[in-house]
C-alpha cells in the first residue's frame, strides 16, 4: 500500500487551502444580501437562476456518498450498480425536476418558505409541526458526513481527526451564518465545480493508468468478470432497496427549499433536468473509479484505503488535493444546507409558530443564526464523541421520515380530494405503524418498514380523505 | 437565462420546452450509458471525462455572466 503522506505535497495543501478561503470569502461577500430578512436568508429572496440552481441541485442530490459510497458499490458489485441504482435514481428524480419542483415555486403561496410550511398549507398546523421532525433528523446524518470528511483528511494528510472536524465545522458555521442561502448557492456552485472537475481528472487518470478503456476492461475481467455484467452480484432484495432509497428525495427538505429559492418554475425544470444528465455522468464516473480501485488494490485492508490509494496513484500532485477538496466540498454543502434548514425550522416553525407568534422577522433571522451556530457546535461534538450512537439513530430516523411523509407530500401536490384530517391522520397513523412494524414486529415477512408504512399510510390517507372530503374545502394547485 | 439575440429574459414557456427536451436526453443517456460498457467503452470513457471536466466550470462561467448582467443586483434595490 502506498504512503499517502509521502505523496501529499505542497500543491495539494495549496489547492485545499484555496478552496477553504474561497468558500469563506463567499460568506463575507454575500453577508449584506442575506441579512435583509428571513426570506432573503432562507430562500435567497427567490432569485436563483439556472446556473446557480444547477449547483444547488448538484449539492442537494449528489453528496459525499456519491463519491465514496457509490465508489464502494462499484468496487464490490461492479457496473450493475449503474443499472440498479444510478439509472433508477435518475428516472425517479425526473418527476421532481419536471413537475414537483416547478409546482413548488409557481403554484404555492409566497408565505411558504420551509417544508413544514408546505405540509401546513396542504393540511393543517399540527401536520406541519409533525413535519418539523423530517429536516431536523438530517442533522444526525451530518455528523456521519463530517466524520467521513475528517477521516479521509486524517488518512491522506495525517491531520488529527479532531482538527479536521473543527476546521471544516467552523468554516461551515461561518459562511452559513453570515450568508444563508445566498452564500450556500454560490458555495454549492463552487463545490459542484470542484466535484465534477475532480471526477473528470480521476477518470482520465484511470484511463491512462490502464492504457485505455480496453486495458481497464481486461483488468476487471481478469479480476472478476461478474463485475462487468449489468446484473452481476445483484439480488432482488438489494436492487429493490436501491430503488426505495431514491424515494428519500421526495421528503428531502433541501430539495423543497431550493425549489423555493428559484426565480421561476421554468428555471427549476431546466436546471434540475440538466442536473440529472450530469448526475448520471458524475455517478457513473464514481462507479468506474471504485471499480478501478478493486482492480488496482485488490488486497487493501479496507475499501477506503484501496480507493484513496487508487486516487493518489492515478492523479498528479495538486489534483489529489482537488479530489480531497471535492469530498470535503460535498460534505460541507450538505451539512451547511441542513444546518440552515434546521435552524430556520426550529426558530420559525416551532418557536415562533407555536410559542411566540408576534416574533418579528428580524428576530426570526437573528434567532436562526444563533441556532445555526449551536447546531454546528453539536455536529462537531456529536461527530467526535457520539458517532456510533448517532449513526444508529440516523438509520432509524432516516427510514422513518421517508416512510411516514412520502404519501402526504405526494398527495398534497396531486390528490384533488385531500383534506386536513386525511393528511394528519395518515401522518399520525404512519408514525405509529412504523414504530410497531420496525421495533415491535421486527419487519416481518421480509417487507421493509418503509414499504409497509407506505401501503398502510396510503390506505389510511385515502380512506380518511374520502371520508372527510367536502367540495367547498377543495384545494387545487392551479 | 436570456435570449442571446434580443437580450430579453427567456419566457417560461421556452424554459419548460427546454426542460422537456433535457428530460428526454436524460432518459436516452440513462439507456446509452450502461450499454456503453459493452459497445464503445472508449467512447464512454471520453464522454464521461469531457462532460465532467467541462460541466462545472461552464456553470460557473454562466453564473459569472449572470452576475455581470445584474441578475442578482435587482434584489438589493427591491428590498
Amino acid at each position: 500500500m502506498i504512503d499517502f503522506k509521502e505523496l501529499w505535497g505542497a500543491a495539494d495543501w495549496i489547492v485545499l487551502i484555496a478552496y477553504f478561503v474561497g468558500v469563506m470569502s463567499v460568506g463575507f461577500v454575500m453577508h449584506r444580501k442575506a441579512s435583509k430578512n428571513f426570506k432573503s436568508f432562507f430562500v435567497a429572496s427567490r432569485r436563483l437562476t439556472i446556473p446557480v440552481l444547477i449547483g444547488v441541485a448538484g449539492a442537494a442530490w449528489y453528496d459525499s456518498w456519491t463519491i465514496v459510497g457509490l465508489g464502494e458499490l462499484g468496487a464490490t458489485l461492479g457496473i450493475s450498480i449503474v443499472l440498479f441504482y444510478v439509472v433508477p435514481g435518475c428516472f425517479l428524480r425526473l418527476p421532481l425536476a419536471l413537475w414537483i419542483g416547478p409546482m413548488t415555486r409557481d403554484k404555492l403561496p409566497d408565505w411558504i418558505i420551509t417544508l413544514p410550511d408546505m405540509i401546513r398549507y396542504f393540511y393543517n398546523k399540527p401536520a406541519g409541526v409533525l413535519a418539523s421532525i423530517v429536516p431536523m433528523a438530517s442533522i444526525l446524518y451530518c455528523c456521519a458526513l463530517l466524520f467521513a470528511a475528517g477521516d479521509v483528511l486524517h488518512l491522506v494528510a495525517g491531520v488529527p481527526l479532531w482538527a479536521t472536524m473543527v476546521v471544516a465545522g467552523v468554516a461551515i458555521i461561518i459562511y452559513t451564518t453570515m450568508a444563508g442561502m445566498w452564500g450556500l448557492a454560490v458555495t454549492d456552485l463552487i463545490q459542484f465545480m470542484v466535484m465534477t472537475v475532480s471526477a473528470g481528472a480521476v477518470l482520465l487518470g484511470v484511463y491512462l493508468h490502464f492504457n485505455g478503456a480496453g486495458g481497464f476492461l481486461d483488468a476487471v475481467t481478469a479480476s472478476d468478470p461478474e463485475k462487468l455484467s449489468l446484473t452481476g452480484h445483484q439480488t432482488f432484495a438489494t436492487a429493490f432497496g436501491y430503488v426505495i432509497s431514491a424515494a428519500a428525495l421526495y421528503v428531502n427538505a433541501q430539495s423543497y427549499q431550493r425549489f423555493g429559492a428559484a426565480k421561476e418554475g421554468g428555471d427549476i425544470k431546466v436546471a434540475y433536468s440538466l442536473m440529472l444528465v450530469i448526475g448520471l455522468v458524475f455517478s457513473t464516473a464514481m462507479v468506474v473509479a471504485g471499480l478501478a480501485s478493486s482492480v488496482i488494490h485488490p488486497d487493501a485492508s479496507t475499501f477506503s484505503e484501496g480507493y484513496w490509494a487508487t486516487i493518489f496513484e492515478v492523479l498528479p500532485a495538486g489534483a489529489r488535493g482537488l479530489f480531497v477538496a471535492a469530498l470535503i466540498a460535498a460534505v460541507m454543502s450538505t451539512v451547511s444546507a441542513d444546518m440552515l434548514i434546521t435552524g430556520g425550522i426550529l426558530v420559525k416553525d416551532i418557536y415562533k409558530d407555536m410559542f411566540k407568534p408576534d416574533l418579528s422577522d428580524q428576530s426570526v433571522l437573528k434567532g436562526t443564526k444563533v441556532v445555526i451556530v449551536l447546531i454546528g457546535l453539536f455536529i462537531i461534538c456529536g461527530t467526535y464523541l457520539w458517532r456510533n450512537g448517532i449513526g444508529n439513530a440516523w438509520a432509524v430516523i432516516g427510514g422513518f421520515q421517508v416512510a411516514v411523509f412520502l404519501i402526504p407530500i405526494l398527495g398534497g401536490f396531486f390528490f384533488k380530494r385531500k383534506t386536513a384530517a386525511g393528511g394528519l391522520t395518515a401522518i399520525v397513523a404512519g408514525i405509529l405503524f412504523y414504530i410497531a412494524w420496525q421495533f415491535m414486529l421486527q419487519a416481518p415477512f421480509g417487507i421493509p418498514s418503509s414499504v409497509a408504512t407506505w401501503i398502510f399510510g396510503g390506505i389510511v390517507y385515502f380512506i380518511a380523505c374520502f371520508a372527510t372530503y367536502k367540495p367547498e374545502n377543495r384545494q387545487v394547485l392551479e | 437565462m436570456t435570449d442571446k439575440k434580443t437580450n430579453v429574459p427567456m419566457s417560461q414557456e421556452k424554459k419548460h420546452k427546454i426542460g422537456n427536451i433535457l428530460a428526454v436526453i436524460t432518459v436516452l443517456l440513462s439507456i446509452l450509458v450502461p450499454l456503453g460498457f459493452y459497445g464503445g467503452t472508449s467512447a464512454l470513457f471520453w464522454f464521461l471525462i469531457i462532460v465532467n471536466f467541462l460541466f462545472g466550470p461552464c456553470c460557473f462561467i454562466a453564473y459569472l455572466l449572470e452576475v455581470k448582467r445584474g441578475v442578482f443586483a435587482y434584489n438589493e434595490d427591491e428590498e
